[in-house]
């Protein structure tokens, strides 16, 4: 068990604790005050990640640089360690802003027993990514008091409250359409937002490609079993992240565990219950990759 | 090789919220529409930069952002 799940999960899984979903919770952290900073420097702060950690010109072309480089993605990569500290984080640089995958039998206990107040936002990742203003965020209530005092990407008609079984047909609707469930925190431990998103348009997720973990992988590693297999193909159009490819040659999917996220998407998608999840601990190689 | 170079002549892209054909038809997602450093809360004075030229994969090969943008406001070019 890592220490953000000893520190903050109450024997259990970080997410799943229903304490991070109080209100107690975002006070102690300091959330409101926290919230205001990122949500103001939500894209400063992905500038800085990539261009730069100080807002120079001469340090943002070195990222990709071999040594001053690696430094410079291990200082970056301090704000999204799972030691589960929540103290002196910069918000400037969307420290302590991080997020994990889950499967989508976890989120809908979330968004049905854990969370208080839920509510469909429009996403600005795919905002400014995209340029498409669609809803795909679920907000929890820390969130919800700061959003209003800076509507730039989500106005007041942006947003509405829905109650927890509308929450989980939607993310049930999500999934259909092959978005993977990711869960933030902002602080460390508060829990602030469920989002459904694919790699190059959420903002977080696409920054892996650079090494930096701002989105943990899940807790879990998808295992084929070719007994059940029956070559159908519907697992292998969703992986969005390069760790599944069918093999014509066995006419059985191929899964990377090295490479594959957790998200339980082709374990949806098949009618045979022949990929299912194990813990990502269990196997040697993927052993505390997060 | 050098290195590859996106301009955007900002007097010919005005409304990038209303417009934003080029963030749709990049694949690798090269550009990103951010707030300019005047009033970051209004978005007619969003603009849209190449926030991630390295993953310009196809250069001029492809060519989608430059012949999709409606004001012929982009351009590439690699460095000699």
């Amino acid at each position: 068990m890592c220490k953000m799940c000893m520190k903050h999960g109450a024997a259990g899984k970080w997410y799943l604790n229903a304490q991070n979903y109080l209100k107690e919770t975002a006070v102690e952290s300091n959330a409101y005050e926290y919230l205001e900073d990122l949500w103001g420097n939500l894209e400063r702060a992905y500038l800085q990640k990539v261009y730069g950690l100080v807002n120079m010109k001469w340090v943002s072309k070195k990222i990709d640089s071999p040594l001053l480089g690696r430094v410079l993605k291990w200082y970056a990569n301090k704000g999204f360690t799972r030691d589960g500290r929540y103290k002196k984080l910069k918000p400037a640089a969307n420290q302590g802003h991080v997020g994990q995958i889950i499967t989508l039998d976890e989120a809908k206990t979330i968004v049905i027993e854990k969370a208080e107040t839920v509510a469909k936002a429009l996403c600005p990742c795919k905002h400014f990514n995209r340029g498409i203003k669609d809803y795909c965020c679920l907000a929890f209530s820390p969130l919800l008091e700061v959003i209003p005092k800076l509507p730039r990407y989500i106005p007041e008609t942006g947003i509405k409250v829905i109650d927890g079984d509308q929450a989980a047909s939607f993310i049930d609707e999500m999934d259909k359409k092959g978005f993977v469930h990711t869960i933030w925190c902002g602080p460390v431990p508060t829990i602030i937002a469920l989002c459904s998103c694919e790699i190059p348009s959420c903002g977080a997720l696409r920054l892996r490609s650079f090494d930096l973990n701002t989105c943990w992988k899940g807790e879990y590693v998808a295992i084929n079993d070719p007994d059940k297999c029956i070559g159908c193909r519907k697992c292998a159009s969703v992986c969005q992240f390069g760790a599944l490819r069918f093999s014509p040659v066995i006419n059985r999917p191929i899964i990377k565990p090295e490479l594959c996220y957790g998200c339980g998407l082709c374990c949806n998608r098949c009618e045979n219950e022949a990929i299912f999840l194990v813990d990502r601990n269990d196997l040697a190689i993927t052993r505390g990759r997060y | 090789m050098g290195k590859l170079k996106i301009w955007i002549d900002y007097s010919k892209c005005q409304q990038p919220d209303d417009c934003g054909k080029c963030l749709q038809v990049c694949q690798p997602a090269v550009f990103s529409l951010i707030f300019t450093d005047k009033d970051y809360h209004d978005p007619k004075n969003w603009k849209i930069v190449p926030m991630f030229p390295m993953l310009c994969v196809f250069e001029d090969k492809c060519n989608f952002c430059v012949n999709i943008c409606p004001e012929s406001a982009i351009s590439i070019k690699r460095k000699k």
